[in-house]
């Protein structure tokens, strides 16, 4: 509990530390992507976002209804809900005159989309990007666990035959939930009249947002390419790498946020039964973190309790037990 | 006017069931004031058939009703709000869309892969347009195999049933908007919430209610 007010304490010093550099609020938006812990951006974020943004205008000294003249949204995911993502983005616009987003290190997917829907995206020298064409599972094809909207796209398009068309499009049904298919279609076309709408409206030109479009959405790449920020660049994204100080604090607000929402890795568990007389701990895991230095840090929590009675020597992960509670919002 | 009616429950996307809608009623006689009514809305609730019998207890008694979101509101609210002579809305306030696959809209169901689904004819109708438009240079042979695939898929009289029910739903919603909203934004603002606002978890903040034409005006707040 001490350890975790701790590293509490530091990512919200990081966070403001980041605010004075900027001079104007930052709200950390954070899903963890650790090899034992990885989560992504859920329907709470919205209500979570609200929160810092209403807590910040109160102690800002600003009615409710007014704007604030800028904010910075930190952003470290690898993806997530892209309705909960564009809801995020028009929540920003009632309340926020220019929004930018910071890559702390990867925007992957809808976290790509939410950093092209800012009016100004930063981003550390590694940061990484990836396409968001909306996908869809397929249960009954091993090779092919997932299908992207742009799959689909591409079986009515291809030059081949009519009969070998109709052959795999007959195939696709019988892979995959047919309703699901319209649905990954209608979001794909409801995201591309999202984004070319802001694009537009945000100084690129028709042929820029095509660009942009396609590059996210109609990809011929794997769905699991990664974009680093040379290749945004080189496509006429207006993006900016950060300055090597702003690079550093976003270096120490990630160690410190992966540190709270997972306080011990499955390794630290068992090391931490092999060296102490303990039979029992808990701790508690946030899959989905928002922080400020106006209203702290709060998140879509699990409680953990582990529990171990054998002998220290032979501790492995197999024979802990380990219980988690419902996911729960909180505040701390 | 007296006290606003405030309803007020914990659901989200994943907890829903019908409103109990006696005691909202109760507290609308309860704080009428010279025919008019206030509700507060603070509820996810997506029982949208909730606020059709609502709104009918309210016109039954010539009642009018202003509407006030402080935060995100389901499509209870949204189907409230589009009969209100005004609609009060903070900065972090939202209507949700009105989503035909949502389980308590009622559209017909349909199976697929072995789950049951409510169909939804802004989904159905776009991808049996463009694949047609596809095959529209297919030979017959191709062309009916193409059909047949679609029919096996998308039965046709579930279709027909799912059509129906939005054409009816889509009616319902244009009778009960705001008499003084025109025709025309009337039926732009039902289209706006059926369709083109996305599916059930997309929402509209105001800015986006006031270019669709809805009555709503900005009213702060102090908590969510």
């Amino acid at each position: 509990m001490t350890l975790n007010c701790g590293i509490k304490g530091e990512l919200i010093n990081s966070i403001s530390q980041l605010e004075d550099r900027l001079h104007h609020p930052v709200v950390l938006l954070f899903t963890p992507s650790l090899p034992d812990y990885s989560t992504e951006i859920t329907y709470q974020a919205e209500y979570l976002f609200a929160k810092h943004l209403l807590c910040i205008k109160k102690k800002l000294g600003l009615n409710s209804e007014l704007k604030l003249p800028g904010l910075t949204l930190a952003l470290s995911t690898q993806g997530g809900n892209y309705t909960t993502v564009i809801n995020l983005m028009k929540l920003a616009r009632e309340n926020v005159e220019t929004i930018n987003v910071l890559v702390l290190d990867k925007a992957l997917s809808a976290g790509s989309l939410l950093a092209l829907l800012a009016d100004t995206i930063t981003a550390v020298p590694g940061a990484r990007f990836s396409p968001f064409s909306p996908m869809v599972s397929n249960f009954l094809n091993q090779k092919q666990r997932v299908i992207g909207s742009d799959d689909i796209e591409q079986i009515l398009e291809s030059s081949i035959s009519f009969a070998e068309k109709a052959a795999l499009l007959n195939k696709l049904y019988s892979e995959v939930d047919p309703i699901m298919i319209m649905q990954v279609m209608r979001a794909r076309k409801l995201i591309s009249k999202v984004l070319t709408t802001h694009l537009t409206q945000n100084s690129y030109s028709e042929s820029e947002a095509e660009r942009i479009n396609d590059l996210f959405l109609n990809s011929n790449t794997a769905h699991t390419t990664l974009f680093c920020l040379k290749e945004l660049i080189d496509a006429k994204i207006r993006i900016q790498e950060c300055p090597r100080d702003v690079t550093s604090i976003a270096s120490s607000i990630l160690q410190q946020a992966n540190a709270f929402s997972l306080p011990f890795s499955s390794q630290e568990i068992i090391r931490k039964y092999r060296s102490e007389a303990i039979d029992s701990f808990s701790f508690t895991l946030r899959s989905l973190m928002l922080g400020s230095k106006y209203l702290g840090v709060s998140s879509l929590s699990n409680d953990v309790i582990t529990c171990y009675c054998g002998p220290k020597e032979k501790v492995n992960l197999a024979n802990v037990a380990i219980q988690t509670s419902p996911l729960y919002l909180q505040e701390e | 006017m007296k006290a606003a009616v405030t309803i007020e429950n914990e659901m989200d996307f994943f907890s829903q069931y019908p409103l109990k809608l006696d005691p909202i009623k109760k507290d609308v006689l309860a704080n009428v004031e010279n025919q008019t009514v206030c509700f507060e809305i603070k509820s996810c609730s997506f029982d949208i058939h909730g606020a059709l019998n609502l709104i009918e207890f309210l016109n039954q008694r010539a009642f009018h009703y202003i509407v006030r979101v402080p935060g995100k509101v389901g499509s209870f609210g949204t189907v409230l709000c589009l009969g209100a002579e005004e609609i009060q809305i903070s900065s972090f306030g939202s209507l949700a869309s009105i989503d035909p696959t949502f389980p308590l809209h009622g559209f017909p169901l349909v199976n697929s892969a072995g789950q049951p689904w409510h169909f939804n004819p802004f989904e159905f109708e776009p991808w049996m347009q463009n694949v047609n438009e596809v095959f529209s240079d297919a030979d017959e042979t191709v062309k009916s195999f193409v059909q047949c695939s679609l029919d096996n898929v998308f039965p046709k009289q579930s279709r027909k049933e799912s059509k129906e029910y939005l054409e009816n739903l889509q009616k319902k919603l244009i009778l009960i908007c705001n008499r003084r909203y025109p025709v025309e934004i009337k039926e732009k603002v039902v289209r706006f919430f059926l369709e083109e606002l996305g599916s059930f978890d997309a929402c509209a903040y105001f800015s986006q209610l006031k270019k669709i034409g809805l009555a709503a005006s900005l009213y702060p707040i102090d908590v969510i």
